[in-house]
């Protein structure tokens, strides 16, 4: 089988990751505007990593590896790149069909809470229990962090038990 | 909540939504991104190399059409240094940066090296890029005071100016380093040390961030002693130079002036131009040029000279300073001034 293009790679990373990026990107950033410049600047960092891909990784954990190491090391003025151009992808809220607007709304509540917690958490935990909660196994957060199982087992209970306490603050506020 | 539910709850959020792009545009964008930025990079990386490199062939022009001291031509071993050094550095360690598809932990170890790599260079950027062409320039100035020592305080007071207006130039590059230093590096290092130790063992786990070569973080004062105890040497030797009477030796500047100053000179002191003829607006503005003519003149008019047989000046072609004797241009045969 041959490999497939730089370009039709990237068009399929992005329709299957999109969400990833902009997660990240969410869970990094404060302002709306600066979650944009953060999810390009990831974008741009994925198309720069892909002629090192070599498959000896899955994609997903290659993607989560650039995402954070982007996110990670990210500045605000880095996203004066970007900040000339017009966006060129816009988060978009879709109606979910199954669930009913009052579940919807809790949830999107919960999930506003969880972010706003995940700032609050030290960088390397947020990175740990973005990838938990995107229901990374252990081996794949272990790969994407770069640390042993068992360590990401240690950090994820730390992690998960300072997440609780800052999801009641955040609960909490007014 | 239990973490179950709010795994559910995140993972809802994918269904609620989606990024709208247009996946071509992007990466039309991204590929467009992709040049800029590696013509960023490039540039970033090699404008001071070039910007050195570059000077020298400027240092030897200017060192040929005005004819200065050899301690001129000291700039060039210091801009090829400079130069050197960090194209050396740009290349010994453009392969150790980070890579983006790093694990988080090899990803924070590279950038951190990177960042103590780049707090290292600028804190000793004195050694490196300052003090070779600061010790070049420095000894331009001793040599060019050395050979005006007859102008007395004036031209003391002119050189030490010189030098303290570059060493004030020097002093403001290194400031603006160290202040990148603690603003920029050292903050950035703290957080991938507080990173690396985020992701470390457990039982590493609680180590502190320690601070990039801790101990020397506040700026040394023995290098800021050693840059004044320079400048002061070099004021104290052009203050002992306008006190003591060494011989005037104006003629000095003769042996550096251009060509046609060596011929205006000879002819005058040949007898050939009058002084009335050369008015002050004819005088040149190259500071050697305007001293040889001042030294030629005054000389002759203060002074009852003897101007030398022209034979022996051989005005106008072929003329060396030796061959219109710079060194005495005129033999003195009376004390008296008119």
């Amino acid at each position: 089988m041959t490999e497939p293009s730089p370009e039709t790679r990237f068009k399929q990373w992005l329709e299957e990751y999109g969400g990833t990026v902009l997660k990240v990107a969410r869970a990094y950033t404060l302002k709306a505007e600066d979650c944009q410049d953060l999810a390009q600047e990831i974008l741009f960092q994925i198309w720069r990593s892909l002629p090192r891909f070599q498959g000896r990784s899955s994609a997903s954990t290659w993607v989560y590896r650039v995402a954070l190491n982007t996110a990670l090391g990210w500045r605000r003025k880095e996203g004066r790149r970007w900040a000339r151009q017009q966006p060129l992808l816009e988060p978009e809220e879709l109606p979910d069909p199954v669930s009913s607007s009052s579940g919807q709304l809790d949830q999107r509540e919960v999930v506003e809470r969880l972010y706003a917690a995940i700032r609050q958490l030290p960088k390397a935990d947020a990175a740990l229990v973005l990838l938990y909660l995107d229901d990374l196994s252990y081996r794949e957060i272990a790969e994407v962090l770069g640390i042993s199982e068992s360590n990401v087992g240690v950090k994820l209970n730390r992690a998960k038990k300072a997440l609780a306490e800052l999801m009641k603050e955040v609960a909490n506020e007014p | 909540m239990n973490p179950d539910d709010l795994k559910k709850s995140w993972q809802a959020q994918t269904s609620h939504a989606r990024l709208t792009l247009d996946a071509d545009l992007l990466l039309k964008e991204v590929q467009r991104n992709q040049r800029t930025f590696t013509i960023l990079i490039f540039w970033r990386d090699v404008r001071e190399v070039v910007a050195s490199l570059l000077m020298v062939p400027v240092i030897l022009y200017m060192g040929a059409k005005i004819p200065l001291p050899w301690s001129w031509y000291l700039l060039v071993p210091a801009l090829l240094w400079g130069g050197g050094f960090m194209a050396a550095d740009w290349v010994w360690h453009k392969r150790s940066g980070p890579e983006p598809g790093q694990s988080l932990r090899r990803h924070v170890e590279s950038s951190a090296k990177q960042v103590q790599h780049q707090i290292w260079l600028l804190r000793n950027v004195l050694w490196w890029y300052l003090l070779p062409p600061g010790f070049a320039i420095l000894a331009f100035f001793g040599q060019v005071a050395w050979m005006t020592r007859a102008g007395g305080l004036k031209t003391v007071l002119f050189v030490a100016g010189l030098v303290l207006l570059v060493a004030a130039v020097f002093a403001g590059i290194y400031w603006l380093n160290q202040h990148a230093v603690r603003s920029e590096l050292e903050p950035r290092y703290r957080e991938l040390q507080t990173l690396q130790a985020g992701l470390n063992d457990a039982a590493e786990g609680g180590d502190s961030p320690s601070n990039p070569g801790q101990g020397t973080s506040k700026p040394n004062k023995k290098k800021w002693l050693g840059l004044l105890g320079i400048i002061g040497l070099l004021a104290g030797a052009l203050l002992l130079l306008s006190l003591g009477d060494i011989a005037p030796t104006g003629s000095r500047w003769l042996a550096m002036a251009p060509p046609w100053i060596i011929r205006l000179c000879s002819a005058r002191l040949d007898g050939s131009i009058a002084p009335s003829r050369i008015g002050r607006s004819s005088l040149p503005t190259n500071c050697a040029a305007h001293k040889a003519i001042r030294h030629c003149f005054s000389r002759q008019v203060t002074e009852n000279c003897t101007p030398r047989p022209s034979a022996a000046i051989t005005p106008w072609d072929g003329l060396s300073s030796s061959a219109i004797g710079v060194a005495e241009p005129c033999s003195i045969t009376a004390a008296t001034t008119p």
